[in-house]
């Protein structure tokens, strides 16, 4: 009774992709209500993803090679932004003095757009990867940093004295009662970092670039492509969502229980 | 009941945000007039007096002058159509707009020939020659700037072939620049796969360019003299490569084929001639052009721009008598085909919608 229920939780989100393919295809393609230079039709867009496997037209590379120059981009500055971004948010978090430090400085930068930053990184960093991995590491490493402070913040204190009863010190404390129970909520920095280093790979990739999806999607958008940009947004879509239940599967495997 | 219901409404939401992505045109290139004919006919009768009002795309730039000093000097409405301009930075976005059908007709340059290829729109003129200042710099103490001449038939290009490969470009992509680059290329018997190509608008090309990055910077005016000035070299432009390189005006299929607006389209071409003549008188120009600058919220000081403005003329009668002025359009369109960015059906159809038999009435008309 139980595999019924979940197979039949399974249907209705096929139907729901289904309904909307449908519904997309009648719009596009029988009705034609939506001129295709506008939005192309989902057979035109599943035509066009398969050319652009082999094919290096009309933007200058095959999906793949996109592809894998966008994953270089956005991993580095994602892998970056967690690397920095969780440490730091655990520090400002555990040491009142190193957080009054760095609070000023963070909640400056936190609310400048990465898309700002592009002239200055330019300067310093040129227009080779570094550049474009800052800019997404500017995007990631915010959610990193403000979910590790609250995770650590929503520490019970309950939890810190019993430690402390048992003689723990307080680095002790940090590492095996704080951190677990900031878990969670580092899991859900990392996924929403994770989302936002995708979100700023295009303008990243305005910063100068002859590859990877923001690039293809660009040229899209002048070539008056919007097949090519579809093509593009699915990508990134796709690729979001693999590395998403990746960092799910790794939540399941390093976090007992939940947010409580 | 209530899952049916709700169904139903989420398959009307998606319709309805699909349905929101179009516009109100039933299909491309039909003419309003087929739904109601009677009804616009009535409509032009009554306001036979009114001027027929043209949406127009403009850019801050040179190319679309004519249009900000027809509208300025009252000839728009003396001759019957009123000039409402609207204005985008750059090609890609006057594009849009018009797939959204907001312009019936734009100045435009590179970009003109998508216009054509996708929204099926009228290229009716060449109007203006803007070859000058459309280079690429290089540094004054790179390999590249110490070898000129290379090729005898282009005397005044600098570099070779072994110290152009491997270099990088920065430009932006689908441009004219990327044109020149083509023919640059070419006569150096390379392909763009010896070169790495970096897509970068003019301004942070040059942020990137002065703080040590590429080897080779496209520019355009007014960044072209900043350059020059600090001493860097034009290693290429539209002249030194023999490339010329014309603005255009182009139609919105749908303003084009109602029969009503073709003496309309022919008025404006008819001013785009008086306008190109007035601009023979250096003064004119340069004065329309500090003011078009001022309009558009940059200050200038007229003696630093004189350069510029002049060395862009605008083609009058004796320009287009003889002369296939249309034949960089053409050019242009051969060259996107040619790296594939549109395809050979499209080049066709671009051919097949530039139509000079306005730019002629026009012409016939100014000269009585």
């Amino acid at each position: 009774m139980k595999i019924n229920k979940k197979v039949r939780l399974k249907i209705l989100s096929i139907v729901s992709i289904l309904t909307f393919l449908a519904v997309w295809q009648l719009c596009t393609q029988v009705l034609r209500l939506v001129p295709p230079t506008s939005l192309p039709s989902p057979g035109k867009v599943l035509e066009t993803f398969g050319a652009k496997l082999t094919e290096a037209a009309p933007d200058g590379a095959t999906l793949g090679s996109h592809i894998i120059v966008s994953l270089q981009v956005s991993l580095l500055g994602f892998l970056l932004g967690c690397i920095i971004g969780i440490p730091l948010g655990i520090l400002m978090a555990w040491y009142k003095k190193f957080d009054l430090f760095a609070k000023p400085v963070f909640d400056f930068v936190r609310t400048i757009p990465s898309i700002a930053w592009i002239p200055i990184m330019i300067i310093i960093l040129g227009i080779g990867i570094f550049a474009k991995a800052a800019i997404v590491f500017l995007s990631a490493f915010i959610p990193c940093v403000i979910n590790s402070y609250t995770g650590i913040k929503a520490t019970k204190n309950v939890h810190i004295w019993v430690a402390q009863t048992f003689g723990a010190s307080w680095s002790a404390i940090l590492g095996k009662v704080a951190i677990p129970t900031a878990l969670p909520y580092i899991f859900t920095g990392m996924k929403v970092s994770l989302n936002a280093s995708w979100t700023s790979l295009l303008a990243a990739e305005m910063l100068g670039s002859s590859k990877g999806l923001g690039f293809m999607i660009q040229m899209g958008r002048l070539l008056i492509r919007a097949d090519v940009v579809v093509v593009g947004m699915i990508t990134i879509g796709l690729i979001g969502f693999i590395l998403s239940a990746g960092l799910d599967l790794l939540e399941d495997r390093f976090v007992k229980g939940g947010v409580q | 009941m209530k899952r049916l219901l709700s169904f139903a409404l989420a398959v009307g939401l998606v319709v309805f945000v699909l349905s929101g992505c179009g516009n109100s045109q039933n299909g491309a290139g039909k003419p309003d007039t087929e739904a109601g004919g009677d009804q616009v006919q009535a409509e032009a009768t009554e306001g036979a007096d009114k001027p027929v009002v043209i949406r127009a795309a403009v850019m801050p730039q040179q190319l679309s002058l004519p249009l900000y000093y027809i509208s300025q000097q009252g000839w728009d409405v003396e001759n019957g159509f009123k000039l409402e301009l609207t204005t985008f930075q750059s090609g890609a976005p006057m594009n849009e707009a018009l797939g959204a059908d907001l312009w019936d007709v734009a100045t435009i340059g590179a970009a003109g020939v998508l216009s054509c290829s996708v929204y099926d729109a009228v290229h009716i003129i060449s109007h203006e020659d803007s070859s000058a200042g459309l280079d690429f710099m290089v540094r004054a103490d790179s390999d590249i700037a110490q070898v000129k001449g290379y090729l005898p038939d282009y005397p005044d290009v600098y570099g070779s072939p072994e110290t152009i490969k491997g270099k990088t470009f920065m430009f932006p992509i689908g441009s004219g620049h990327h044109l020149l680059l083509g023919e640059y290329l070419n006569a150096m018997g390379l392909k763009e796969s010896d070169i790495n190509m970096v897509n970068m608008n003019h301004a942070e090309g040059y942020q990137a360019f002065v703080s040590g990055q590429g080897d080779f910077s496209a520019t355009a005016y007014p960044t072209t003299d900043d350059y020059l000035k600090e001493g860097y070299v034009s290693a290429v432009n539209m002249i030194s490569a023999k490339c010329p390189y014309y603005d255009n005006m182009i139609v919105n299929r749908k303003f084009y084929e109602k029969a009503e607006n073709e003496e309309t389209l022919v008025a404006l071409l008819t001013q785009m001639l008086r306008c190109a003549d007035a601009f023979q008188d250096d003064e004119t120009l340069l004065n329309a052009m500090v003011d078009w600058y001022e309009v558009n919220g940059q200050e200038v000081d007229p003696e630093s721009v004189r350069n510029q403005v002049l060395e862009r003329p605008f083609l009058t009668v004796s320009d287009f008598t003889g002369a296939d002025t249309t034949a960089p359009f053409k050019r242009m369109a051969e060259f996107f085909a040619s790296i594939e960015k549109i395809s050979e059906d499209d080049l066709t159809k671009v051919f097949g919608n530039i139509k000079p038999d306005l730019l002629n009435k026009a012409i016939e008309a100014y000269n009585k």
